[in-house]
């Protein structure tokens, strides 16, 4: 086992209830898992079976009401489900990727950061055009590609990627996920890939983690439990993808 | 630039010749507004007193000249401290949430819970009549729009992935307002202002025409209006003239808000 980057121990959250179901809602049921460095874990279930939140508790954004997070890194970042709202629509472009290195930028120039933005566009492939356009003008590929930038300026040890290509079309996810498995291998970044493409996830995560209703319920090499699953759950969520 | 933005920008440069304008009322009025003369009690428009005369001889065109700064300076310095007041309010609630929101909410629940003109009576009742005192009276009024919009706005703000996104990049608190939230929260709170602008004038104008606002022999266009009534049949233009300086404030201002809202909403961030 190489070494840890991100190790979460027995997470757990809940949420109040709303309007008829009153009672709280255990939206994570106590999730450990760990990330290697250079790893990529993939975390497939269906909708409302706790990926987002688990994923949120991990970066940090939220709280967690029990359990650990332990993050063996400098720097960990989030690539979001919706690129629409994932870029400030009244900012430019090059200012929202900027801002990945404004707040730590040690030394650098307001314009340094504008000139390692503009590399950051150049690595995830955005053309340098839309520097200067909002952050509402760009479709749902290249809001992706630029929040992929933000995320790789301060070159995270980990990022998240939270259903990063659900909103995007068939050709783009494909694109999407080349990009991340060629950044993967020049930056040696690690991944905790929140998806429930199974397809997607079968080509590009080294292991995979099922959650259904808050909890782990299988986890192990991709191949190993996409191909010969042990739970009857997942077995279910396969057949599913199969069927369609 | 578009349409809406030509028209905007067209309105604020109306606006702002009015308000010019009403700043220099004062040296452009012909006569003494505070001279009395009853040899010219009640006269009609005339050359030398183009809106006429009040009973006590007094040139109206003057007066309303004279009482422009009282009314519309006053409303708009009304509404520049609410809409920074209850901004402030606003976001510090919607931003920081739990207890802070609830304690921040309830008191301007509690202002909501009366009937706001009622409410801005009572409090310019118990301090008593004057111009300052009626300004204050009709900022408790006022306020509470301004911090349940920016509230709302803030809280729908709060969870946009951008946000977390800028929280991730390491932004504190400040950063994220000053860059992220304030930014996508101000044309709706500044459209609110101007539409606002007109109320203020109007309610400052009802405070007045109750006697609790600006008092006699002052100038003040509610004040005229209300003095006025007492010769409607003698004398109509007593009345006429403060309330169409009133009509066509209150208009200009509306109009100028609607536009200032239609180009703020096609462009987003512009």
């Amino acid at each position: 086992m190489t070494e840890t980057v991100l190790e979460v121990k027995d997470l757990k959250k809940s949420f109040r209830g709303r309007g008829k179901a009153p009672e709280r809602l255990q939206a994570v049921d106590g999730v450990s898992f760990s990330v290697g460095r250079g790893e990529c874990l993939g975390l497939i279930g269906e909708s409302g079976s706790g990926k987002t939140t688990t994923a949120y508790m991990a970066a940090g954004l939220l709280p967690a009401d029990s359990g650990e997070v332990s993050f063996h890194g400098k720097h960990l970042q989030m690539v979001f489900q919706d690129p629409g709202r994932a870029l400030d629509p009244r900012r430019k472009v090059i200012d929202s990727i900027g801002e990945g290195l404004l707040y730590h930028r040690g030394g650098l120039t307001r314009s340094q950061v504008r000139e390692k933005a503009l590399e950051a566009m150049d690595m995830v492939q955005l053309d340098r055009a839309y520097a200067k356009r909002y952050g509402r003008e760009l479709s749902g590929g290249e809001c992706q590609r630029a929040t992929i930038a933000r995320a790789v300026m301060i070159r995270p040890e980990l990022i998240i990627c939270d259903e990063v290509t659900s909103a995007l079309d068939v050709s783009v996810q494909a694109q999407i996920v080349r990009l991340l498995d060629g950044l993967k291998k020049s930056l040696g970044l690690s991944y905790l890939f929140i998806s429930h493409d199974i397809a997607l996830v079968d080509g590009f995560c080294d292991r995979v983690a099922v959650m259904y209703r808050g909890k782990i319920v299988e986890m192990g090499e991709t191949s190993q439990v996409l191909r010969h699953p042990k739970e009857e759950y997942t077995k279910i969520l396969i057949d599913s993808v199969l069927t369609l | 630039m578009t349409k809406a933005k030509k028209r905007a920008l067209f309105m604020c440069i109306l606006l702002a010749a009015f308000l010019v304008l009403v700043l220099l009322g004062k040296y452009l009025a012909p006569n003494d507004p505070y001279k009395t003369d009853l040899s010219h009690s009640l006269e009609g428009p005339s050359a030398q007193f183009p809106f006429g005369t009040d009973n006590l001889g007094r040139c109206i065109l003057s007066r309303v000249l004279e009482g422009a700064s009282a009314s519309v300076f006053s409303a708009l310095v009304v509404t520049g401290i609410v809409f920074a007041a209850g901004t402030a309010i606003g976001v510090a609630a919607g931003y920081l949430g739990g207890a802070a929101d609830q304690i921040l909410m309830k008191i301007t629940m509690i202002f909501q819970a009366f009937p706001s003109f009622i409410l801005a009576v009572a409090v310019a009742g118990i301090l008593g009549p004057g111009l300052k005192n009626a300004m204050i009276s009709l900022g408790v009024m006022y306020w509470t729009t301004y911090a349940r919009l920016a509230r709302s706005l803030v809280l729908r703000l709060r969870g946009e992935p951008y946000i977390q996104a800028a929280r991730l990049c390491g932004a504190k608190r400040r950063h994220i307002l000053w860059r992220h939230v304030l930014p996508a929260i101000l044309p709706s709170m500044v459209t609110t202002g101007f539409l606002d602008i007109s109320n203020v004038i109007l309610s400052m104008a009802g405070l007045s025409f109750l006697g609790l606002g600006v008092q006699a022999p002052a100038a003040e266009w509610g004040l005229m209006i209300s003095y006025g009534r007492s010769f409607l049949q003698s004398g109509p233009w007593c009345i006429l003239f403060p309330s169409l300086a009133l009509f066509v404030t209150v208009i200009l201002f509306n109009l100028t808000g609607d536009c200032v809202r239609d180009a703020l909403d096609v462009g987003g961030g512009m």
